[in-house]
């Protein structure tokens, strides 16, 4: 699953988070090897990671696309069966 | 080639980032990349040309050439009656990559203004309009290679791709969903699109080419944000609404941590063996009055900030400080330190520590081939006109946050015309712009910018009434443009009015804010109608806003003029400071703390100074009170001692010269003739050619002339045979050793050959003989004192005399003189050969005094 990054970066270890509580930016300190959760809207901090990045954050988001292409389709598909048996 | 002294060197780019914004940031410990950098490197600020418009900086920064050089000044270009964007085609001289790439080493560049349709790369060129394109519509001209396009083409982030969450960071939910703001929001999408863009671009490169020598990134869209939001960050802004402030006023700060981030992708993918340059083409104050300004209506780019240099790497010194540097510096300083030739036609400087670069022998007279259009495969890209034609549509969104008008193609003329003025003004060309200026000013007389230029060229060619007469009108139009007050003050000083010149100055003061160096003018003025305490308090708050070595000598020099010692101690301390090496600051340090009896710390500073100064009679005024600081007060016998050791060990350490020597017309030219007969090469600029007083040619240098202010020539003289007229010799230092040929001719004889000369040429003294045989007694003292000071330098001269007459009588036993006097290597026959009995026209026995 795409769901997380290992950091290999030594210098990059610090990657901007969207907001903290205070709904003010802020950058949060990773180490080589600390996992980073990549969000579906994306994030700077990813971005910035540059092609790399965008790359994984394509894949979370078109992953993640079709998930809920695929969980509408079954929900369609459920009601219809449900409809059809009635 | 010159020795090189880095592997790599990466040059990033961020527009309009200034240390006024940074350093707070770094403070807070938002920026940890780049405080990083600072912390391990040099950090500078830039200074800039004029004009100081994006395309004119960032390319001054990339040639190493002045505007009037490359002419990449404007905005955008008129091709067929069309705005468009600049490229390739607008620039006139060739880049940092061009040069490399020429030179057989590798060099990458992505973004920078005016780079498309670049193809004189051995690299990747990504242009400056890469980021405004999408994957459908990208065209060739963006990517060089062409290969390359397609994997570039996937790297492009759109400003529809930005998503709510990535917004968030910038902007609180509410203000995005605010209709009102949506403007702002565009040009917040657009800077994160395009900025991600390129830091896809060059992460992608840097990952998949580890074996490049020059790698250049642009983040040229942190200029449009800064416009259009440094307005609502300054906290304190009563300018702008509470509204937008509580808006928008994260944008900047975010922005710079987004930057940062970027940073340290690319100096991780960069490797840690690799030079880092950070660098931004000039400034934007965080000061409302400087916007406010920026912001009037026909303000074209008038103000030059100071940029943001930062410089880490094995030959930078760590947390140093450093001061005049411009743009203009960073090329040549890559060029050196990738071991490459440096152009005499670069018009900046090497910025390191001299110790890497005493050696420089890799020097080219230009990297433009300008004669030979068909050798050069670079005039390809100026000379292109091929470029497919690029829709408005990118150039509006290029321009629209920059506050730059591009609709009307009027205005756009105008605009132009009058930044080419601005370039032609800065290299002295007041003259050729006078027209245009007066045709703008014509036509607009409503913009106090076309007036001030207008009369401030009256002002340079001495047209005092017009400039005076234009100044007054365009200072009634009452937009309070401080330099306009400044230059009305002045001129009111010239007419001793100095009240009203007061009232001008005050103008000045409450319209200044931030912007450098006008306080420091205003000082000046004061300080040249005596009201120096009016002065102290201008250069101090020149210090507030832009603290500067420079500044701090002139006050603490205005202190010194004013017989305040002890207050100039401070001042001139701070100076020193920040430019340790700066030996005038030195020196005055030095003589303050000398005269208020701090003798130590007095020391310390003089001797610092001495090891700087390159004047020698500075040098040697400085000796003098060295000695008597340590032979009388400290009592340091030791110190002396080493003084002396110092100096006797400096005598002739520097390798020997052979010269020439004697009074003009004393044979001089024939002994230099003699000895490049014999073998040796004369060091010589061929400026003065043969003529009928010295058939044979003169064998001068222009810098011996100068040789009493500039001694730097004798080290270039090496084992050549170099010409010194006589009352020039007491200027040559003790470091060098001296085997001086001095040509001895009766007086008479040189007085009348010298009138005859001067007769000949048509001067005024060849119609007078009194007048020059009157002269006979300073000739002869002349000689007598170039004699005794060789004999009394014996430790580094040795003087061989010989005769005029016994030159022309018996050349071959002169000529074996002469060859044993130099080591014995000459041909005699050759040397001898050379004297031409016929040219002995002047011979004492003939001459009536």
């Amino acid at each position: 699953m795409l769901n997380t990054f290992i950091f290999k970066l030594n210098i990059c270890s610090y990657i901007m988070e969207n907001k903290n509580e205070n709904q003010t930016p802020q950058q949060s300190q990773y180490q080589p090897g600390d996992k980073y959760e990549i969000p579906a809207e994306g994030s700077l901090g990813l971005l910035a990671l540059g092609h790399i990045g965008l790359k994984l954050w394509r894949e979370k988001r078109d992953l993640v696309a079709s998930q809920k292409k695929y969980e509408e389709a079954k929900k369609n598909n459920e009601t219809s069966t449900e409809e059809n048996t009635k | 080639m010159s020795k090189r002294l880095v592997k790599k060197v990466l040059l990033i780019g961020w527009g309009s980032a200034d240390w006024k914004v940074i350093d707070p940031l770094i403070e807070d410990n938002k920026l940890p990349n780049l405080q990083k950098l600072v912390t391990e490197g040099t950090k500078a600020s830039m200074g800039t040309l004029d004009p100081p418009t994006l395309p004119a900086t960032w390319n001054t920064m990339v040639t190493g050439k002045i505007p009037a050089k490359h002419q990449t000044t404007n905005f955008a270009t008129i091709l067929q009656e069309q705005a468009q964007p600049i490229t390739v085609s607008s620039r006139k001289a060739k880049t940092l990559w061009n040069i490399v790439s020429e030179q057989g080493l590798k060099a990458h560049q992505v973004g920078c203004w005016a780079s498309h349709g670049e193809t004189n790369i051995n690299g990747i060129s990504i242009s400056d309009l890469y980021p405004f394109f999408s994957k459908d519509n990208l065209p060739d001209d963006a990517i060089f290679p062409l290969d390359q396009k397609d994997n570039f083409a996937n790297l492009l982030v759109a400003p529809q791709d930005i998503t709510n969450e990535q917004l968030q960071a910038y902007v609180s939910q509410k203000t995005l969903e605010n209709p009102a703001h949506q403007s702002y929001i565009d040009t917040i999408k657009s800077f994160l699109a395009h900025s991600h863009s390129i830091q896809n671009a060059a992460v992608h490169i840097l990952e998949n080419d580890q074996d490049w020598d020059n790698f250049n990134v642009f983040f040229n869209q942190m200029s449009n944000l800064t416009f259009r939001f440094m307005a609502f960050h300054i906290k304190d802004n009563e300018d702008v609404s509470t509204e937008l402030k509580n808006a928008f006023g994260q944008v900047i700060s975010v922005a710079y941590q987004q930057l940062d981030a970027f940073l340290g992708t690319i100096i991780e993918k960069a490797g840690d063996e690799t030079t880092v340059f950070l660098a931004s083409q000039g400034g934007f104050l965080p000061d409302p009055l400087w916007i406010k300004k920026i912001e009037r209506p026909y303000s074209t780019w008038e103000y030059n900030t100071q940029g943001i240099l930062v410089f880490r790497g094995q030959n930078a010194s760590q947390k140093e400080q450093i001061f005049t540097i411009t743009n203009l510096d960073i090329p040549p300083t890559i060029l050196a330190l990738l071991g490459l030739p440096i152009a005499k036609d670069f018009d900046g400087k090497i910025i390191l520590n001299r110790k890497f670069f005493n050696k420089l022998e890799n020097v080219v007279e230009t990297f433009e081939k300008e004669g030979n259009p068909e050798e050069d495969s670079f005039k390809e890209n100026f000379l292109n006109t091929n470029l497919a034609p690029i829709p408005n549509e990118i150039l509006q969104r290029q321009l629209q946050d920059l506050g730059y008008l591009t609709d009307d193609l009027d205005i756009l003329k105008e605009q132009q015309q009058y930044i080419n003025a601005r370039t032609q003004i800065a290299t002295g060309g007041q003259e050729e712009v006078i027209k245009v200026l007066e045709e703008l000013w014509i036509k607009h007389p409503e913009n106090s910018w076309y007036g001030g230029r207008l009369a401030g060229c009256y002002l340079s060619l001495n047209r005092p009434e017009e400039a005076n007469d234009l100044l007054n009108t365009v200072l009634s139009l009452g937009e309070e443009i401080p330099e306009l007050h400044l230059l009305k003050g002045r001129m009111l000083i010239t007419e001793m009015k100095y009240r009203s010149a007061v009232k001008e100055f005050n103008t000045v003061e409450k319209n200044v804010g931030m912007m450098p160096n006008i306080y420091t003018q205003l000082a000046e003025s004061y300080a040249g109608i005596n009201q120096w305490q009016e002065a102290v308090k201008q250069y101090k708050q020149e210090l507030i806003h832009n603290p500067h070595p420079a500044t701090y000598l002139g006050l603490g020099m205005l202190y010194v003029q004013n017989k305040k010692i002890k207050l100039s101690i401070d001042p001139l301390q701070k100076a020193v400071d920040y430019a340790p090496n700066h030996p005038a600051a030195q020196y005055h340090l030095g003589n303050a703390l000398f005269q208020t009896g701090d003798y130590e710390r007095s020391a310390e500073a003089l001797e610092v100074a001495k090891k700087f100064m390159p004047d020698p009679q500075a040098r040697q005024r400085i000796q003098q009170m060295l000695v008597s600081i340590y032979r009388d007060h400290l009592k340091k016998p030791e110190k002396l001692k080493e003084m002396q050791e110092a100096f006797e060990k400096s005598i002739g350490s520097r390798g020997t010269i052979t010269i020439v020597s004697g009074l003009p017309r004393s044979g001089t030219s024939m002994m230099m003739q003699m000895l490049v007969n014999g073998g040796l090469t004369a060091f010589t600029d061929g400026k003065r050619e043969a003529d009928d007083n010295n058939k044979k040619g003169y064998y001068e240098h222009e810098a011996v002339k100068n040789l009493a202010k500039d001694k730097k020539f004798l080290r270039d003289v090496g084992d050549n045979v170099v010409k010194i007229i006589s009352h020039l010799l007491h200027h040559l230092p003790h470091v060098f050793h001296y085997k001086i040929v001095f040509m001895d001719r009766a007086i008479e004889e040189v007085m009348t050959s010298q009138h005859k000369m001067l007769g000949r040429l048509g001067k005024e003294r060849g119609e007078d003989k009194e007048k020059s045989m009157k002269l006979l007694k300073t000739f002869e003292d002349s000689r007598q004192k170039a004699i005794k000071w060789c004999e009394n330098k014996k430790r580094f001269v040795d003087l061989l005399v010989v005769p005029y007459h016994e030159a022309i009588s018996n050349p071959l036993v002169q000529a074996k003189r002469v060859n044993e006097f130099l080591g014995g290597t000459l041909d005699e026959m050759a040397m001898a050969a050379v004297v031409d009995k016929s040219l002995y026209r002047e011979k004492a026995k003939d001459i009536k005094v």
